[in-house]
């Protein structure tokens, strides 16, 4: 008998539930308590697969608890990567790599077992100090001062009942961070060992603001001290300064609407990690530039970056500028030396246009709605299947917002995989439940935005600073834009509308 | 319409199910073999679905205990958790993908649990403290040890239990002899070996765990215990030197028992070697 032939061939990643956003680089956290396993798994053969079903076996760690479910494909196409997910309980978990086995069985084949690594950090906030620790095998980057350009205080109403926004949902702009790396052990050499051997140790930074970001939405959406994060606290010295308009998370119990102040977050935080640039960060490149002494062992390396927008507030897809100021140091067994650097960064990841097609006209009760879209690269080339992870948001006519997957896998509206159109569907008639039930309406104009994150396409065999320059989790395409100027409109703009008809 | 998930009890030792294997080191995909104290090691189990109903996000879970010859879920650790899909008639393999690392003081002997839980074919309800493999098609048992053979004594500590809220009266015996079929010596990593002629073997069993070898007449083939609801007790088996030509191997089994019926057991597996 023929083993099935799927193969999972990135790195599988951590999607937020509450946001359903993908955290920085894919990595796992053990401050948010649940997060959902997500990879994509590819038919590699060249024939349709029949009946396929797909599961988790289990995770390499007694503290991460996954909740078992399968999925059934009645086809996969060949070459088609289909999205897969499992929501884990992360509390417990311990850092560093971790194994997790997925099974994979076609009808008249045998099952195919795939192990892949993921990455899992610790972060955790002293109450007292207010300090963040994110902690992996190879050390522990302590953050103790994290200014961030918060939202304004008078907000932009997008419509009548967002018109008392609580500023609690962000976005928080990176505007200053005190960081210092300790690493385990003090290494001797110019560099020491990468964050799991793959990313910069930027990225842990990244995560810290990212976590510090989902914790404030959920705090607001569902109240301090909730199940959903094992760490509390937001973050320092608040300014108002920016704007995105986004609704009030947990408005309407049961909305998607956390999606949109996730994606706000997402695109602020990861301003933080464009100005640190993804060629190299300022650890490696101040490791450079201060070999130690024979003999010395470095035993801890601060950076102090700030942070500044010359062209105004960040936005995804768009090759914007940070400008940053940091001082690298390195603290040895014998001595102190320093490297500074004020330079611009620009974002590389970014889309070359994304379009949206939905029909003008839909009938609620007929069929699914269908909502396909097309994000393209800087060269006009489409992203296809596994790069991306995409979704989109559905806003009724009353502003609740309904999730809705993309996925370019050759299954059911999709046509085709592979060839750069994401698809999703939703069915009305179950919505029209849900809007009942909250007495909103069904029929008139709704708004469909799309969002898109890349997928780390870094392979074990990489060398390990090769494999650092390849970065996952930003925004690459959003229909959310931030500004720091009041007298815009609503940046929260809808790339396609239709008028449903029931 | 039901679903029966099964874990085949061993041959003709329930304890050595054919069902459960170690692979050790870093790979889960290696070759089976014995666990190395301190080393990791990976734990795989094969269950299958005799019944008509598919059982869906089965749960595996894979403990070890001390070398005992009555093994508790309280005296047990659990190592992981693993989920399986079965359709009627499917056998599967099941990889825990939490690597285990067995234990130092017991230099690698350890004995091996697995159970399939799944709703549609639950085990009883509050589980008793006996995980009691022969009673139950989703438990099986894996107590089978390689143990190579030095100049001299040998001694290895069993442990015996009595489950909470039972008091136990056991006797512990050894047997020697039988052979093992060629699946169970490649699971153990001597896929080459053959059984040796052997017709006695200089075994004993005692409380003392000394080395002492001026009582080595009086030793018995079997102790009687009594124990308490939730206590345990040290037996220790002894074993002498034996003349055993290269590549075979001689079956050593510790047995317990109750006035009913065999409780437990440990098998080793004796092969000659160089002592360090």
């Amino acid at each position: 008998m023929d083993i099935t032939p799927m193969d999972i061939r990135n790195r599988p990643f951590s999607v937020e539930p509450y946001t359903n956003i993908m955290l920085p680089d894919g990595i796992f956290d053990t401050a948010l308590k649940k997060q959902r396993i997500t990879c994509f798994y590819t038919n590699t053969s060249g024939a349709t697969l029949h009946e396929v079903t797909i599961y988790l076996e289990g995770v390499g760690d007694p503290g991460i608890l996954p909740v078992a479910h399968s999925y059934f494909f009645p086809e996969i196409k060949p070459g088609a990567s289909v999205r897969v997910s499992w929501l884990a309980d992360f509390e417990n978990g311990t850092p560093g790599k971790k194994l997790v086995s997925f099974i994979a069985q076609a009808k008249g084949m045998s099952l195919v077992r795939t192990l892949k690594q993921i990455f899992v950090s610790k972060t955790t906030r002293d109450t007292v100090t207010g300090e963040y620790t994110c902690t992996v095998e190879e050390g522990t980057l302590k953050i103790s001062n994290m200014e961030v350009i918060g939202p304004k205080d008078k907000w932009q109403p997008c419509s009548e009942r967002y018109k008392e926004c609580r500023p609690t949902k962000g976005p928080w702009l990176p505007a200053k961070m005190s960081m210092t790396f300790y690493p385990n052990p003090s290494y001797a050499g110019v560099h020491g060992d990468l964050p799991f051997s793959d990313p910069w140790w930027k990225i842990l930074a990244w995560i810290v603001a990212a976590i510090a970001a989902i914790v404030a939405i959920v705090a607001a959406a569902l109240g301090e001290g909730t199940a959903g994060t094992a760490v509390g606290g937001t973050f320092d010295e608040t300014t108002g300064d920016v704007d995105c308009c986004t609704p009030d998370p947990g408005g309407i119990p049961g909305d998607d609407s956390m999606t949109v102040a996730g994606v706000a977050s997402a695109i602020a935080t990861g301003a933080a990690a464009v100005g640190l640039s993804d060629d190299a960060d300022p650890w490696w490149r101040g490791q450079e530039a201060t070999p130690p002494a024979k003999g010395e062992l470095t035993v801890a390396e601060p950076v102090n970056v700030s942070f500044d927008y010359p062209s105004g507030a960040p936005n995804a897809g768009v090759p914007y500028p940070v400008h940053v100021k940091w001082e690298y140091q390195r603290i040895t067994t014998g001595s102190t030396y320093t490297h500074a650097i004020e330079e611009t960064q620009k974002n590389i990841h970014v889309n070359g246009g994304v379009e949206v097609e939905v029909p003008s006209v839909h009938h609620a009760f007929e069929k699914p709605l269908v909502i396909k879209a097309r994000f393209k690269r800087e060269d006009g080339k489409l992203f296809v299947g596994e790069y991306l992870y995409a979704f989109s948001l559905l806003r009724s006519p009353d502003d609740m917002y309904f999730l809705v997957d993309l996925a370019d896998d050759g299954i059911q509206h999709d046509d085709k995989p592979n060839d750069g159109t994401y698809t999703g569907s939703i069915h009305l008639e179950e919505v029209y439940r849900i809007l009942l039930k909250h007495k909103l309406k069904l029929e008139g104009l709704w708004r469909v935005y799309v969002f898109a994150q890349d997928v780390n396409d870094a392979t074990p065999d990489m060398l390990p600073q090769i494999a650092a320059e390849r970065i996952g989790g930003f925004m690459v395409a959003s229909g959310l834009q931030l500004t720091f100027d009041p007298t815009l409109p609503c940046p929260l703009q809808a790339q396609a509308t239709l008028t449903v008809v029931s | 319409m039901s679903t029966v998930l099964e874990i085949r009890d061993g041959e003709p030792h329930w304890w050595n199910s054919p069902d459960i294997w170690v692979v050790p080191g870093s790979d889960p995909n290696g070759s089976p073999g014995q666990p190395i104290a301190g080393e990791s090691a990976f734990l795989w189990g094969r269950v299958r679905n005799t019944g008509d109903q598919t059982a869906s996000g089965a749960r595996v879970d894979f403990y070890w205990s001390n070398p005992a010859t009555g093994v508790l879920r309280s005296n047990s650790t659990l190592v992981g958790s693993a989920f399986v899909d079965l359709n009627p008639g499917d056998t599967k393999e099941v990889l825990c993908v939490i690597p285990w690392i067995p234990e130092i003081v017991n230099n690698g002997h350890e004995c091996v649990v697995a159970d399939v839980i799944h709703s549609s074919d639950p085990l009883p309800t509050p589980l008793p403290d006996e995980f009691d493999p022969p009673s139950y098609h989703q438990i099986a048992q894996k107590n089978l040890t390689v143990l190579v053979m030095k100049k001299s004594m040998m001694v290895m500590a069993v442990q015996v239990a009595a489950p909470i809220r039972k008091e136990k009266v056991l006797l512990v015996m050894t047997e020697f002899g039988g052979t093992l079929d060629k699946f169970d010596l490649v699971q153990a990593g001597l896929e080459n070996y053959r059984p040796a002629k052997c017709n006695s073997l200089k075994v004993g069993l005692s409380l003392d765990p000394s080395c002492d070898e001026s009582n080595k007449e009086r030793l018995g083939k079997e102790i009687k215990l009594h124990l308490k609801p939730g206590t345990a007790k040290a037996v220790y088996l002894k074993v002498w030197p034996q003349e055993l030509k290269p590549m075979t191997y001689v079956l050593l089994h510790v047995i317990s028992r109750d006035e009913h019926k065999i409780v437990g057991g440990i098998t080793y597996i004796i092969i000659s070697g160089k002592e360090d």
